[in-house]
């Protein structure tokens, strides 16, 4: 029943109690009249022999059946009568009458009645003057008439009376059916029309709207549905409104990022470049003589710059996290020589604060190469010693890692880094990594910093899949950590024996320089020409092309970005020319655009290596020196022939 | 000056001391002897009811002497036969048979004993028969082994009248519906007497019954009859009787003896018709007081013819 159809329910409604109510009425009146019908019967043949009783009174007391039989003839014409007898008061049958269609057998009721001699008051002196009124008489009996009547009209009538009450119901049900299939109908049409405009609405559909005209409550609740589908309308069209300006909004603000974006990368771009020839400068300056204090001088100064420069990195790199365009390096990489060479760049800092910096290792670290980006894990890690170094002002820096063997493939590498500096208040511990932050401000004035350096971190971090941890204690010393799941395997002797190069390195050749940048210029071809290369200059690309179609050139490092042709155009037609001549001269470029996507536009336009500017001394030398060792091996003179200085 | 002679009447008056005898239970005899008392007190006579159960302790006392003994009702007429006392007796409100039958008992007391009879005479009620329908020729009569003399008197009176009486004896209450019936078919009117032993309350239906289905009508004998369904009556109610009796001790007050009349039928009386049935058979009859009018004249015309004869 509760999970009926409200269709069918009404219905149910509608019809059960007029089926019962009618069931009950037709029981009751049908009853009633049958038992009236019999009753008729059983009152009409007491009244017939109590009326036919007096009438044969005379007839009885003279004893003449011609009399009686007369009175019995109208009797038995009588329908349901089935015989008519009349005894005298010795019970000698004066009459007896039977209806010729009927049997003696045939059922049926009698009825009797005593035929009493009538008294009339006569015999005193009283009666005879009529003084006094009537007086109680005995009545002798002077016969008995019998009647005997048939029920077989009774039960005919009864049997009709059935049937009519059984047509009558089968009418009425029929009419109650209609009327509760009707009732039902217009209920759940309604209904089922509401339920399907429903459920257009609930999928969205708001321009449904549903016919109203059922009337009543179902009427107001057709109306309700349609208003609320207006209101629905409504508030969808606001919704859609308040999201296109949010979309806007965020457009805006995308556009407004990567404006801000794009403008720091082309102040980076704009602050490297005369850094780099400051730095290149200053490194060149090194390499003439100097007096002592000159020495000081200088040296000062280019660790200046290399601060300042690695400040402009940490903002190019922040930049390029927050703009999702930084894109990691899978390479094969020895932790252990990996972070020994973080520490090396510190150990002079060290050594001048009386730090001790130390080194552990746990694990298989020494005979396994993990698969990463070597160049951003020792970012992260140079980060954290740094940071070691610049807070500790007593006691030492021990960098630890241990590698754990998760799987066959998978290894966690961790390394702590642990010092004994000013530690950092509990409740500063969850906002260190955040942007710009540090846990006292008063610690950018005393020890610098950009504040990007835990964040660039731990979001390089998670980029790996790792995670930073920290522990720390004010005036104890911190702890920091980096957990990195990373692929291994067996260290193989490429990487164990890679060759270094120092600045002790000469090479044989000549290499064409296109620059448009003056001071670049300068500095660069300082470094070459320290490297003992023969350079040629080149403002920009046209220049260059006309340099090469006169001269033979071993490599070409090549500017991307210049007036007039600009890198990537000289390389293209440099290539086409070349190919026809058959031959091949290897192309490093230069970019200040230290952006994810330079170097896949370099090697596109046919370039063969890529340097970022600012230029460093050490890696042009290890990658120029690659190239000559590549395709002039008897130019390259290597360290161990020339020897170290 | 009256009143004076009304204190003076008795000692000059012969004043009567009357005995009655009755049945107090009954309510017509106490009517009766109420209606009496005062009168017969004017008169000068003196009354004295006795119920029937005191009526030997009464008369036996021989302090009690009295000039004259009245009778009320035939139950009376059976206890006065049985010790007749011996003063004139005068009978009222028996029927003839009754008086008949206790005549020659009464007489052991004194010699002098008379009746004035309560059933209508049969040559009044004829009469009457006759003027409700004056085409009817024979009248039938049912009369019982007591009867026979009446029945005998009838056909005398029904001869003066130009009648013939159908008479037939009823022996037992079996023969009535045959009897009945035979008489009815060969008569115009069914004459009904105070014959207790035919006309009684179980029969009297039947027997209108009868003379109704051969379209006959019954005349008589008492009002009860005519209550019943009978046509019509001749009766004398009470006071009737009463005055009848007034009329003959009013003569006593300067007589030294009672002289009584002979047993007779009430001279005066009513008539009394059911109209209904008057209706249902077809009957035009004129009114009660012209049948009484018209019977008088005609019983006046019998005594003078009955004079007239030698």
């Amino acid at each position: 029943m509760n999970t009926g159809l409200i269709r069918t329910r009404t219905a149910i409604l509608g019809l059960v109690p007029t089926i019962a109510t009618f069931l009950l009425l037709t029981f009751y009146f049908v009853n009633a009249r049958i038992t009236d019908v019999a009753d008729q019967l059983q009152r009409r043949g007491e009244l017939m022999v109590k009326q036919l009783a007096p009438a044969a009174e005379f007839g009885v007391v003279i004893g003449d059946a011609q009399l009686l039989s007369h009175l019995v003839e109208s009797v038995i014409e009588e329908e349901d009568v089935n015989f008519v007898r009349i005894d005298n008061a010795s019970g000698v049958t004066l009459v007896f009458r039977q209806k010729s269609s009927t049997s003696q057998s045939s059922e049926g009721l009698t009825f009797s009645a005593p035929i009493l001699q009538q008294e009339i008051p006569l015999d005193t002196i009283n009666d005879a003057l009529a003084i006094a009124g009537n007086r109680a008489m005995t009545r002798q009996k002077v016969g008995e008439i019998t009647i005997g009547l048939s029920q077989k009209q009774t039960q005919e009538r009864q049997q009709a009376i059935i049937r009519v009450a059984f047509i009558l119901g089968c009418v009425a049900l029929l009419i109650s059916s209609l009327i509760a299939q009707f009732i039902s109908r217009s209920i759940s049409q309604p209904i089922q029309r509401l339920s399907k405009a429903l459920r257009r609405i609930s999928a969205g559909e708001f321009s449904v709207r549903v016919p109203n005209d059922s009337g009543g409550e179902l009427g107001m609740l057709e109306n309700d549905v349609n208003k609320m589908t207006e209101n629905l309308q409504k508030a969808q069209a606001l919704e859609q409104e308040h999201r296109e300006s949010l979309e806007r909004s965020r457009q805006a603000a995308e556009s407004a990022n990567r404006a801000k974006s794009q403008f720091l990368a082309n102040v980076s771009h704009e602050l490297r470049t005369p850094m780099n020839g400051t730095l290149g400068m200053l490194q060149l300056l090194q390499e003439t003589p100097l007096t002592p204090y000159q020495a000081e001088f200088v040296s000062t100064a280019n660790e200046s710059t290399e601060h300042l420069l690695r400040i402009i990195n940490d903002i190019l790199d922040f930049s390029k996290i927050e703009d999702g365009k930084l894109v990691l390096e899978s390479i094969w990489f020895n932790p252990e020589q990996l972070v020994k060479r973080a520490m090396n760049a510190f150990r002079s800092e060290a050594r001048l604060r009386e730090i001790d910096l130390l080194f552990e290792s746990a694990g298989d670290t020494k005979d396994t190469e993990l698969l990463g980006d070597p160049t951003r894990l020792r970012q992260v890690i140079v980060n954290l010693i740094g940071n070691a170094v610049k807070f500790t002002e007593q006691g030492h820096v021990r960098v630890r890692i241990v590698q754990e063997n998760m799987d066959q493939h998978m290894q966690m590498l961790s390394t702590y880094v642990e010092d004994t500096g000013i530690g950092i208040p509990e409740e500063k511990l969850a906002i260190i990594f955040e942007a710009f932050t540090q846990a006292d401000g008063s610690t950018t004035r005393k020890h610098g910093g950009t504040g990007l350096g835990l964040s660039i971190c731990k979001q390089l971090v998670a980029m790996m899949n790792g995670e930073v941890r920290v522990k720390s204690r004010p005036g104890v010393g911190s702890v920091f950590s980096i957990h990195i799941p990373m692929r291994y395997r067996a260290a193989t002797e490429l990487s164990q024996q890679k060759p270094e190069i120092d600045k002790a390195l000469k090479l044989e050749g000549r290499v064409l320089l296109v620059e448009d940048n003056i001071v670049n210029q300068a500095v660069t071809r300082g470094m070459l020409k320290l490297l003992g290369l023969e350079v040629d200059a080149a403002n920009d690309g046209d220049a260059a092309l006309s340099l090469l179609a006169r001269n033979h050139y071993d490599l070409i490092l090549m500017d991307c970005q210049m007036p007039g042709m600009d890198g990537f155009e000289a390389t293209r037609q440099w290539r086409i020319t070349e190919n026809a001549e058959q031959r091949y001269t290897p192309i490093i470029a230069l970019t200040a655009n230290a952006m994810q996507g330079d170097k896949e536009r370099c090697l596109a336009a046919g370039m063969d290596d890529y340097l970022a500017k600012p230029i460093n001394r050490e890696q042009l030398n290890q990658t120029v020196a690659r190239w000559f060792g590549r395709f002039n091996a008897t130019n390259v003179a290597s360290a161990d022939s020339t020897g170290r200085h | 000056m009256a009143a004076c002679l009304c204190i003076l009447w008795p000692m000059f008056s012969h004043a009567k001391s009357i005995a009655l005898i009755y049945n107090k239970e009954q309510a017509v005899f106490v009517q009766f002897v109420e209606a009496l008392t005062e009168p017969l007190a004017a008169q000068g006579h003196t009354l004295t009811p006795i119920h029937l159960t005191d009526y030997l302790p009464v008369t036996s006392d021989p302090k009690q002497t009295f000039d004259l003994t009245l009778i009320a009702g035939n139950e009376a007429l059976q206890v006065v036969r049985t010790t007749p006392p011996n003063t004139p007796i005068w009978a009222m409100l028996v029927s003839r048979e009754a008086y008949q039958q206790s005549l020659q008992a009464l007489q052991r007391g004194h010699p002098q004993v008379s009746a004035i009879y309560h059933d209508p005479p049969p040559f009044r009620q004829l009469a009457l028969a006759q003027r409700l329908q004056p085409g009817i020729r024979q009248v039938g009569y049912l009369y019982g082994p007591a009867h026979a003399d009446e029945a005998q008197m009838l056909t005398q009176a029904a001869e003066k009248l130009g009648l013939t009486v159908v008479a037939m004896p009823v022996s037992t209450t079996a023969d009535l519906p045959a009897t009945l019936i035979s008489v009815l078919q060969r008569s115009d009117v069914l004459l009904a007497n105070a014959d207790p032993q035919i006309y009684n309350s179980q029969t009297i239906k039947t027997i209108l019954t009868a003379a109704y289905r051969q379209d006959k009508t019954l005349i008589g004998s008492s009002p009860a009859f005519v209550k019943a369904g009978s046509l019509a009556t001749t009766y004398t109610p009470i006071h009737l009787i009463v005055d009848e009796v007034l009329s003959l001790t009013s003569r006593w007050q300067n007589a030294h003896a009672v002289q009584l009349p002979l047993a007779q039928y009430p001279s005066d009386f009513e008539v009394l018709v059911k109209t209904d049935v008057a209706h249902s058979l077809g009957l035009n009859t004129p009114g009660v007081d012209e049948l009484k009018r018209q019977i008088q004249l005609i019983e006046q015309q019998n005594r003078f013819n009955a004079g007239a004869q030698p």
